[in-house]
């Protein structure tokens, strides 16, 4: 456990959706902390579970045909795992809220953008001064103060993606995700956004857990990483340990991939195999198919959690005991 | 010497919103491409990359200008003829859902485009030999699907599949893998290479991703509000760039492995000084540095 205080906790959350009859385990032993004032990036590709996890965070996840079977999520201290709906509505914005990869589809599109932003203040403070604090807030996001006129149409997409940064910490949260938050974004758009999220956390001092299939940018803007695949959170620590000597060959593959390096055949190192059926609950190491090293016990069991003193660990049968 | 598979001299597109200033998309660009090269198109959105290509597939008009196909201008063609000419000219477009109809089969989808090369018919084992140039196998698996039910990376398959049908000079690439997983990235990038060397197909490839430039193109051409500004080798583009929006498209990069410079087609040495690589080169399980205290 870090010395810090934990503004978010998951712990072995295992979430299924019903799908045309049959149940997806979308998420199946999810589990990462984020300390105050940490930023910690959530690494995967589609169908690794990392939306869903974010959705579970903020009581998001679609209901009726969603069940959390097993783990729990603390917030801020309180356990949030079964809240109900209207319980929810006060985690939302505060301490926790998101911003999306696709702001168009999150701002109202028939709504001033200075009204959404007043909206969320008023929300989280009725008593507040809006226009005083909305002013603020685009200051903090560093947006023309004429922007608080303009309908989201009329912004290009990181001023988009900044008004939406605005709407949400015009509720003072403490733990900000961001899920994909700079996909869609130029190059130099997306580091401008990233640079600004940083220097957010350290004004504001709030968390910020950053979602991503870009290695390259959590490489850049994160403490820590999780990386995920299946459903499982493979592998964490510290984001250098991580990336440069990743412990799980899940992550060796995806850094390398990631990389887009010639190999001496001139092809792209690549992941064998393909992508995990979800509808499957593992019972064993969920990359095991995908793996150049695969072992029998790998087919069979569990591997458990294994980590060093820095706080780097993974789940993986190699690195027991009498494995070099 | 050959003529370059494809040639643009000189380009002009001038669009004219009725309500709105008009907007030079595309002033003055002249891009040549030759026999099995890849050209990265490179820039941001709004910088005038998809309406080149699409000057350079025909599908609009230009003002002014000119696109020579294997030393043939296209300007004067009749639709027939331009129809023609364009199956040795095919695109790859960013969402592959949106490139096919919905209601057609993927082997009706592949005939049509063998039968417009002029096949008279089309047996399944052409078709499996297709698919399985993309990687798609066993053929019955894929035949009588319809996009919808593949995933995808099948999909961006697919359209490779039918953009290599008629066994095309070059083929125009926007954005095809923007979207993509990383390793389907690679997976699809591996299938660009392998088509190259093998039958010595040219790439415009227009993607706004500095690291697949870096990966995969002989040039690079960096184009900004609708002008090439800048031009030259991959290497020498990436490693010494002279315009500074390029200097700042570079900077912009945020790569696993800093600096951002070119490295193709040296091979890659896992065991360099590098610190981000060491530890977990070769086939070990390079954990070692894990102690196992719970």
């Amino acid at each position: 456990m870090p010395d810090k205080r934990l503004i978010l906790e998951v712990d072995g959350l295992h979430v299924t959706y019903a799908s045309r009859g049959r149940t997806v385990h979308a998420l199946q032993d999810a589990s990462l902390f984020v300390a105050e004032g940490e930023v910690v990036g959530l690494a995967g590709e589609s169908g690794s579970g990392k939306s869903t996890l974010a959705r579970a965070v903020l009581g998001l996840l679609p209901q009726g045909i969603t069940r959390i079977i097993n783990g729990r999520i603390v917030i801020a201290g309180d356990d949030v795992t079964h809240y109900s709906p209207r319980q929810w509505e006060g985690v939302r914005g505060n301490p926790v809220a998101i911003v999306f990869q696709d702001p168009l589809s999150f701002l109202n599109p028939v709504m001033r953008v200075g009204d959404q932003i007043g909206e969320s203040v008023r929300r989280h403070d009725p008593a507040a001064r809006t226009t005083a604090r909305s002013m603020e807030l685009l200051e903090l996001v560093k947006l023309q103060p004429s922007v608080l006129r303009r309908y989201p149409h009329e912004l290009s997409g990181g001023m988009r993606q900044r008004a939406m940064l605005a709407i949400a910490l015009g509720c003072k949260p403490r733990l900000l995700i961001a899920d994909e938050p700079t996909t869609a974004l130029d190059a130099t758009t997306q580091t401008e956004i990233l640079a600004l999220l940083r220097e957010l956390r350290a004004t504001l001092d709030m968390s910020l857990l950053v979602i991503s299939h870009d290695l390259g940018l959590l490489r850049w803007n994160c403490d820590r990483v999780y990386v995920m695949y299946a459903g499982h959170t493979l592998e964490w620590g510290p984001t250098g340990d991580v990336l440069a000597r990743s412990a799980h060959p899940y992550t060796r593959g995806l850094v390398d991939a990631s990389r887009l390096r010639r190999l001496p055949d001139d092809h792209f190192a690549t992941i064998g195999g393909d992508v995990p059926d979800l509808h499957e609950r593992y019972r064993c190491c969920p990359f095991f198919s995908r793996c150049t090293q695969v072992m029998d016990v790998c087919r069979q069991q569990i591997p458990p959690a294994r980590g060093n003193r820095d706080g780097h660990g993974a789940r993986c049968w190699l690195l027991e005991d009498g494995r070099e | 010497m050959n003529p370059p598979v494809l040639e643009l001299s000189r380009l002009s597109k001038t669009f004219r919103p009725r309500d709105a200033m008009p907007l030079r998309a595309v002033d003055d660009v002249s891009l040549h491409i030759e026999r099995g090269e890849c050209v990265a198109l490179v820039g941001e959105s709004g910088s005038g990359k998809s309406t080149l290509a699409r000057l350079a597939l025909r599908l609009i008009a230009p003002d002014s200008g000119t696109v020579r196909l294997q030393g043939r201008s296209l300007m004067q063609f009749s639709p027939q003829a331009l129809r023609a000419a364009r199956l040795m000219m095919q695109p790859i477009f960013q969402d592959p859902a949106a490139s096919f109809n919905p209601r057609r089969t993927v082997r009706a989808i592949l005939s049509q485009v063998l039968v417009q090369a002029g096949a008279t018919s089309v047996g399944d084992e052409q078709l499996s030999a297709l698919l399985a140039r993309v990687e798609l196998r066993p053929a019955r698996d894929y035949l009588n699907r319809y996009p919808h039910e593949l995933s995808g990376g099948q999909r961006q398959r697919l359209a490779i599949a039918r953009a290599i049908a008629p066994q095309p000079a070059v083929i125009i690439a926007d954005e095809p893998l923007s979207g993509a997983d990383v390793s389907i990235r690679a997976q699809i990038l591996n299938l660009l290479v392998d088509l190259q060397r093998d039958f010595g197909v040219a790439y415009l490839l227009i993607t706004h991703d500095m690291l697949v430039a870096r990966a995969f193109s002989h040039r690079v051409a960096v184009m900004y509000r609708g002008r090439i500004i800048e031009e030259g080798s991959t290497g020498e583009v990436l490693a010494a760039p002279r315009h500074p929006y390029t200097q700042n498209l570079i900077a912009a990069v945020q790569s696993l492995d800093p600096p951002f410079a070119h490295d193709v087609p040296a091979p890659v040495d896992n065991r360099s000084g590098n610190p981000l690589q060491r530890g977990y080169a070769g086939s070990g399980p390079g954990a070692s540095h894990l102690t196992l205290d719970r």
